[in-house]
């Protein structure tokens, strides 16, 4: 070791920490220390540094640590300079050296730095056969002094949260379940491991909790548990002995002391990282819980703070299967001495105690919500978790005190978990809610909970009006908050939601009971127009909630055939329909505020329960019918005025609560079908009912049709033809007047007016307006009526569009090839314009889309009648494409595929070349994908086999334009990502209008990159549709037994047609694929995310079904299961023709591999890192699965010599060393012999998660994490900085002046001699 | 200058997330829109003016990347206040905030710490304000900001200052030296994230970060 090196360092590190050192003088010292650290003699040179008995700086020492940090992480196992075992063993034994020889000067910096370091070596090297005594040694650190045990036990707990909590050491994924072993054995007591793991241990490596064998998870890895001699009673006794005697000692104390809460707090926050880990019963063996609870009564606001944490965290956990589930209910709420502890922990933090127990009384405020969580996971996940016919807690009364206690808490935050437990676990679980003790709170939980509702309304006005003080509301819960709308936000979200859960479950236990209970307390609200806002709404949310519950209660009554749950529901009916009446006769006090009137008309379609065919046929008194004509007329009442915008809100709340009801009783409506289409047809013909409003009585009407069950398909067909009708004639006379041109279109617009109406500043054309806002409503309402009819998965009226289908579709397309010839400037330039300004103010609308440009308002009637076009063309081009895309799913309308295909190519692309990107986007999104979804994909076909007629429909309609548009877009789209990147290396300027212009482009281009990405997801998916993912392939080999090929049951993703033909269409095949790659090259996260993904689930399936062919299997059954993945692909595609590598082979090595790599380098794209990693991993693992892991092997059939790399023989190694060749060909900097090594332990490694760690250690110093070329080159000057601009330079902003004008000052502003630093050290 | 109270502060974070630019914005008032790495660190003194008198972070803006890292934590040693940065649109940034958090409290025990969520004005976030729980867990301070745009640009070390000066009511009396914002913040879009902020407030806290 050279002294000079050393005294070296130490300059550089005087220079590095100093502030006042020069940006280049740092550079040369940093370069002196990273000499140090990459010297081959770095460990000596770090141990020497690190000495505490050569007496340098702490500073110094920590650099010494670092450089042994930097040793192990980049060395251990590796070939360069490796790490050898004995050098491993001479390493930890000198850092335990290090830490034996530790005093309390030491910096707390250089002491965790030593913990971190061994946590390193144990994660690495420990439990191996040269490291078996960890237990030992930290015993001898834990028994040292108070010093070694406080080191002892940040090494157990920095371990634990490596392991548990933090995801940076690939190592630790790596190596988990040799750890998980090692921490089992040291950590539980022997008499637990016993009796847990009877006949030795079996770990699973699919889970992180030690669970037994007889689970119901598929155990891979068998490894046996180590118990270390003298380590029998384990860590978890130990810290839990500590901390009772630390607990115990301090009890009565009034203040605890320094020294001995650092040790309560370092030992409960060791406990805390493994409680949700350790097996149950290893919790009760060591009485951790109620260890723990009486830590909460210690005299200090941490401990209790760590305290109901740990606990917190324990009544959340997940329990192991094979492990008693009730028992953490048990120990705490059963037991008392914990429960005790735990509700006189709460007690003290009440709003009157909290003076006389708490320093902080936020921290009370922390602390009782922690317990109001504990209390309320106890009963959401054990109590009532589950068998609703069994109570697990034999005597629940004083947790039931608690429960009750706490729901009286005037702190929201603390009361509302606990008031979700009662809504959500209790009311809803029937055996404990009849437990006697639960049940005799029932009454005052219910008058508390609609007491606090009303409360938490009125808060949340009071809130609303800017008037924190009176809302009522806690001030350190209130300070938590960081505005008030935040705090309102939470009042009237999560909170009201628990309380409501509360009156739901309430009405379920007792139906008529509650509802005769509630009315009184309603009517006065709702007899009255002077009640406060506040009262009304939350009686309107009550009347909601209860209205819901009953619904619900008699649906499962209806399920169950419940006959006494019926009697209930009945008994509660004739209450119900009197509420009703109430609810409906409501009149809102007339102002400027609507919110009563649309929560009133919300309200209304709730009622709908009590409105079936059936109460009303056998209702004797007719209240049915008659509430159900009121709630109409309501309804409709509302639709008359349109004069303002505030009545335009009410109304559409009104036809919405119409649809709703349409949606909910439907066969109700059609008894009364002749009044209210007669109502219905009144508010279309009158004038005053605006076209929106009109547009969704039109829905309503469709929507009682599609869902009316005692309609016949003819009855319908006459039904819908009213509403139908009219818009096809409209489409239909537009289409031959308007449509057959562009010319024609253009002069339908009215441009040729608006020219003249520029140039000689005249009036516009208000007739071309009135076109254009009828073609747009009927657009609009052929698309209400289509979504509503046509939508996702209903498809109820889908047959009566079907006479329809061409009438509509004929003039949409059309439609949409005119719109689009208007942005292509050929169609405008034989026009005579006469005004420079219109056509400049038009024929921006070809250059973007709509202008946001205000000025065009402005500037006279032409420029806003210039706007009143470009909306108008907006509006038509989202409408016409989403009408077309929901006609799609018609089969009819390509009953004449030829045709169409024709027609659908001629009218979408005969401009394409002059879309904009916005353009782009909404064609792929709302046309092009719902094609791809659906053609060939209708309802009623045999799936499993593909049907023939869906198929055929694909092959007509999809080929003449999918592979022109493949080109297309990769080359538009790859052109603007280049001309952006660009842009973006080009110096900043400041001009606000560019910056923003700039980031609109950016959005643009990747709104358009997304939809693309999108719709060749439906590609991958409809391919991924037939086949299997690579573990199912794997394991049908395996079981070398005949498969059925079952695809009926996959979820429904992709189009069986559309894949089907894919796969046997080679060349479109190719094209899907080659499209793919290249949008990985378009950084853009969302985007290549998603294609990722599918590739990573594609291509290791792929590469099984690719490889098939080259061997030759074992038995007839497993010629067969691999003639039936084989025989999914065109043949072509899986053998070549001189037999030796497929086109598939050759994809997946080359160019499949490369463009993953490019993905890899990319430093935008760094969040998609971890599925390419997972994708190359599980090719490399299933490349070699067909013949290592098969139980009987596969002889080879071809060697794959000829096209990859010269290896002859196995195809799969051949595959593997391809992929690896092409890797390393794309990635700089990284050692071949460690990738040939990982990709070596890839192939016996069958965890996934394992798989991608391996690949991520490997693969390190390439991954896009680096930056690579943006950076790589610092010797590049960097711009030059612009002059410094002084404060005083520049512009204060308006918030300043507010600031400097003092009203935020303290008393201290006045006094002269005040400064700052005379506060300061 | 030797009286004015200074500070040490780390200013950490992934690679890229715009720790520099938030930086630089304040020094010069320039908009760095090139990626240039960070090398090892860059201490800048940034000073204020508050009233209470002047002060001055001196800012260790520390590379966000391994292999540029430098010294590392030993950086961090005797730091006083902190900023972990992330990129709203990037969630490994955001998963990996536990972990720069962690490298922070092992050097520098109780300083107070901002968590600045950066790069809100782009309208495709990815990192929603419902997911930013950390801080609550943690008991840090946290702040959309936009280095572009200027949002929320003083308040982080308004806030760290008023920690270390044990004074609420600390204010900044003069703007630093900004140039006009590259782009106005979308108001709109800040009331739906406040909204969204008010919303997560409201969530219990999820057991893991693992909902990323």
């Amino acid at each position: 070791m050279d002294s000079a090196v050393v005294q070296r360092v130490i300059q550089a590190l005087d220079l590095v920490y100093s502030s006042d050192t020069s940006v280049e003088q740092r550079r040369e010292a940093e370069a002196v220390c990273q000499q140090v650290r990459n010297d081959p003699e770095a460990l000596a040179y770090g141990f020497y540094l690190a000495n505490p008995g050569n007496q340098y700086p702490a500073m110094v020492r920590h650099f010494g640590l670092q450089v042994v940090e930097h040793a192990i992480r980049h060395r251990w196992g590796g070939t360069n300079n490796g790490l050898d075992a004995q050098g491993c063993v001479a390493i930890r034994d000198k850092v335990l050296e290090l830490i034996f020889n530790l005093t309390r000067e030491d910096k707390p910096y250089i002491r965790e730095k030593l913990v971190s370091i061994l946590v390193m070596l144990i994660v690495r090297a420990w439990l191996s056969a040269g490291w078996t005594n960890l237990s030992e040694q930290l015993m001898r650190l834990y028994s040292q002094s108070a010093e070694g045990r406080e080191m002892a036990l940040s090494v157990w707990r920095t371990l634990g949260e490596e392991m548990f909590v933090y995801d940076r050491d690939p190592v630790v994924t790596i190596r988990k379940s040799h750890l998980t072993n090692g921490i089992v054995g040291a950590l539980l007591p022997k008499s637990v491991v016993v009796e847990l793991y009877p006949s030795g241990y079996r770990l699973s490596s699919d889970t992180t909790t030690p669970t037994t064998t007889g689970g119901g998870k598929k155990s891979k890895a068998v490894s046996l548990v180590v118990l270390e001699p003298g380590n029998e009673e384990g860590w978890l006794l130990r810290w839990a002995q500590y901390a009772s005697e630390l607990t115990a000692s301090s009890a009565g104390m009034k203040e605890l002391g320094d020294a001995r809460e650092t040790q309560l707090v370092a030992v409960i926050d060791t406990i805390a990282v493994y409680v949700e880990w350790v097996p149950i019963r290893a919790l009760v063996s060591t009485q951790l819980i109620p260890r723990l609870a009486a830590a909460l009564l210690v005299r200090s606001d941490v401990v209790r703070r760590r305290a109901s944490e740990a606990l917190e965290t324990i009544s959340r956990r997940n329990i192991a299967s094979g492990e008693d589930r009730d028992t953490v209910l048990l120990q705490m709420a059963q037991q008392p001495e914990a429960l005790s502890a735990i509700a006189q922990a709460y007690g003290t933090t009440l709003p009157n105690a909290v003076h006389n127990f708490w320093d902080d009384s936020s921290e009370a405020l922390v602390v009782a919500r922690s317990l109001a969580m504990v209390c309320a996971n106890l009963v959401i996940m054990h109590w009532t978790r589950k068998k609703l016919d069994t109570n697990v807690l034999p005597q629940p009364e004083q947790f039931v005190e608690l429960l009750v206690a706490m729901s009286r808490d005037t702190r929201y935050t603390v009361a509302a978990p606990v008031w979700g437990c009662w809504g959500t676990g209790i009311l809803k679980h029937a055996a404990v809610a009849r437990v006697p003790q639960v049940a005799s709170a029932f009454g005052a939980l219910t008058e508390h909970a609609t007491q606090a509702l009303f409360g938490l309304c009125r808060a949340a006005h009071v809130l609303h009006q800017g008037n924190h003080g009176s809302a009522g509301v806690d001030e350190d819960e209130a300070a938590e908050f960081e505005s008030v709308g935040e705090l309102r936000g939470f009042l009237t979200g999560d909170v009201r939601g628990r309380l409501l859960g509360i009156v739901r479950g309430m009405c379920q236990i007792d139906p008529a009971g509650f509802v005769g209970w509630i009315l009184p307390s309603l009517a006065p609200v709702f007899g009255s127009s002077d009640q406060p806002m506040a009262v009304v709404e939350a009686a309107f949310m009550i009347v909601d909630t209860v209205l819901a519950a009953l619904d619900e209660f008699e649906q499962h009554a209806l399920e169950e055939s419940d006959s006494v749950r019926m009697a209930q529901v009945q008994e509660a009916r004739a209450p119900c329909y009197e509420l009703g009446r109430l609810v409906v006769q409501f009149a809102c006090p007339q102002g400027d505020d609507v919110q009563l009137a649309t929560r009133q008309l919300s309200t209304l379609p709730s009622f709908a329960f009590l409105l079936r065919p059936n109460s009303i046929n056998n209702s004797t008194d007719g209240a049915p019918r008659d509430l159900l004509m009121a709630v109409l007329q309501k309804c409709a009442s509302c639709l008359h005025s349109s004069s303002n915008d505030l009545a335009l809100v009410v109304a559409r709340r009104a036809t919405a609560a119409l649809v709703r009801i349409a949606s909910t009783i439907p066969d109700s409506l059609m008894l009364v079908y002749t009044d209210l289409s007669q109502l219905v047809q009144e508010r279309i013909a009158d004038p005053a009912v605006s076209q929106s409003v009109k547009s969704y009585l039109r829905e309503f009407q469709l929507a009682l049709i599609a869902g009316a069950t005692t309609c016949s398909l003819p009855e319908r067909k006459a039904l819908a033809q009213p509403v139908i009708q009219p818009m096809v004639q409209a489409l239909k006379t537009l289409s031959s007047l308007s449509l057959q041109s562009p010319t024609a279109f253009i002069e339908f617009l009215g441009l040729p007016h608006l020219d003249q109406a520029f140039a000689s500043n005249g009036s516009v054309d208000e007739e071309a307006r009135a076109r254009r806002g009828q073609l747009s409503a009927t657009l609009s309402t052929l698309y209400i009526c289509l979504n509503r009819t046509l939508g996702n998965s209903d498809t109820g009226l889908a047959a009566v569009w079907s006479d329809y289908v061409d009438d509509l579709a004929q003039p949409i397309l059309l439609l949409i090839r005119c719109i689009h010839a208007l942005w292509n400037s050929a169609h405008w330039q034989h026009l005579p314009w006469q005004s420079a300004q219109a056509h400049d103010r038009l024929f921006g609308i070809a250059a973007d889309g709509i202008s946001t440009d205000d000025t065009t308002v402005a500037g006279g009637p032409a420029a806003k009648e210039a706007r009143d076009v470009q909306n108008s063309l907006a509006v038509l081009r989202g409408h016409a494409y989403r009408c077309l895309g929901k006609l799609v799913h018609l089969p009819e309308l390509f009953s004449g595929s030829d045709d169409m295909a024709n027609n659908f190519t001629g009218c979408l692309f005969a401009d394409a070349p002059s879309l904009t990107a916005r353009h782009w986007r909404l064609l792929l999104v709302e046309v092009m994908r719902p094609v791809l979804r659906t053609v060939g994909n209708w309802p009623g076909q045999d799936m499993s086999s593909g049907s023939r007629r869906g198929v055929d429909a694909v092959a007509a309609f999809i080929p003449a334009w999918l592979g022109p548009l493949f080109a297309f877009c990769t080359e538009q789209l790859g052109a603007e990502w280049q001309a952006l990147a660009q842009r973006n290396s080009q110096p900043t300027t400041n001009s606000e209008r560019d910056v923003g212009t700039e980031i609109t482009r950016d959005a643009v281009i990747r709104d358009w990159t997304r939809a693309w990405s999108q719709l060749l997801a439906e590609l991958l998916s409809s391919i991924v549709y037939w086949i299997p993912d690579a573990t199912q392939i794997e394991h049908d080999l395996m079981s070398s037994a005949r498969v059925a090929i079952d695809v009926a049951n996959k979820p429904n993703t992709g189009n069986p047609a559309l894949g089907s033909w894919l796969l046997h269409t080679p060349d479109m095949f190719a094209a899907t694929l080659t499209a793919c790659l290249s949008a990985l090259r378009f950084s853009d996260t969302q985007a290549v995310n998603r294609t990722v993904m599918l590739l990573a689930s594609l291509t290791p399936s792929l590469a099984l079904i690719a490889l098939m062919p080259m061997y030759e299997p074992p038995s007839p059954a497993l010629v067969s299961t691999a003639t039936s993945y084989t025989s999914r692909l065109d043949s072509s595609l899986t053998v070549s023709s001189n037999g030796t590598c497929s086109s598939i082979f050759a994809w997946l090595v080359s160019d499949c591999v490369s463009a993953l790599a490019a993905v890899l380098r990319d430093p935008l794209l760094i969040d998609v890192q971890d599925h390419v990693l997972l994708g190359v991993a599980d090719l490399v693992y299933f490349s070699a699965s067909i013949v290592e892991r098969m139980p009987v092997n596969w002889s080879f059939r071809h060697s794959s010599g000829a096209n990859t790399s010269n290896v002859a023989g196995d195809p799969g190694l051949a595959f593997r060393h391809a992929v690896l060749s092409s890797l390393l060909a794309s990635l700089d900097n990284v050692d071949r012999v460690s990738a040939e090594n990982t990709f070596a332990l890839i192939v016996g490694e069958s965890e996934s998660k394992r798989r991608r760690a391996l690949l991520r250690v490997a693969l390190q110093p390439a991954l896009a994490v680096e930056k690579s070329k943006l950076f790589d080159d610092k010797t590049q000057a960097k711009p030059a900085k612009p002059k410094h601009l002084s404060a005083n330079e520049h512009d204060v902003d308006g918030s300043w002046s507010n600031k400097l004008a003092g009203h935020n000052a303290s008393v201290l502003d006045n006094d002269e001699h005040f400064d700052l630093s005379s506060l300061l050290p | 200058m030797a009286d004015i109270p200074k500070f040490k502060l780390v200013l950490v974070g992934d690679g890229g997330t715009g720790k520099t630019t938030f930086v630089k914005r304040h020094i010069s008032g320039e908009f760095e829109k090139k990626y240039i790495a960070t090398i090892g660190v860059e201490v800048h003194p940034l000073k204020f003016n508050t009233n209470k008198g002047e002060i001055i972070f001196n800012t260790w803006d520390t590379a966000g990347q391994e292999k540029f890292g430098g010294l590392r934590d030993g950086y961090y040693i005797q730091g006083q206040c902190a900023i972990i940065m992330f990129d709203v649109t990037s969630r490994i940034t955001y998963k990996n905030v536990p972990n720069w958090h962690r490298d922070l409290v092992r050097v520098c025990e109780n300083v107070p710490i901002v968590l600045c969520g950066n790069k809100v004005d782009i309208k495709e976030r990815k990192v929603k304000a419902k997911t930013i729980t950390f801080h609550r867990k943690k008991n840090l301070q946290y702040y959309d900001i936009s280095a572009k745009s200027n949002y929320n640009f003083e308040k982080p070390f308004l806030w760290l200052a008023r920690k270390l000066v044990g004074d609420p009511n600390l204010e900044f009396v003069q703007a630093p030296a900004l140039q006009p914002p590259e782009v106005h913040i979308d108001n709109d879009l800040m009331d739906q994230y406040n909204l969204e902020m008010e919303a997560a407030a409201a969530q219990p806290l999820p057991e893991e970060d693992d909902d990323l």
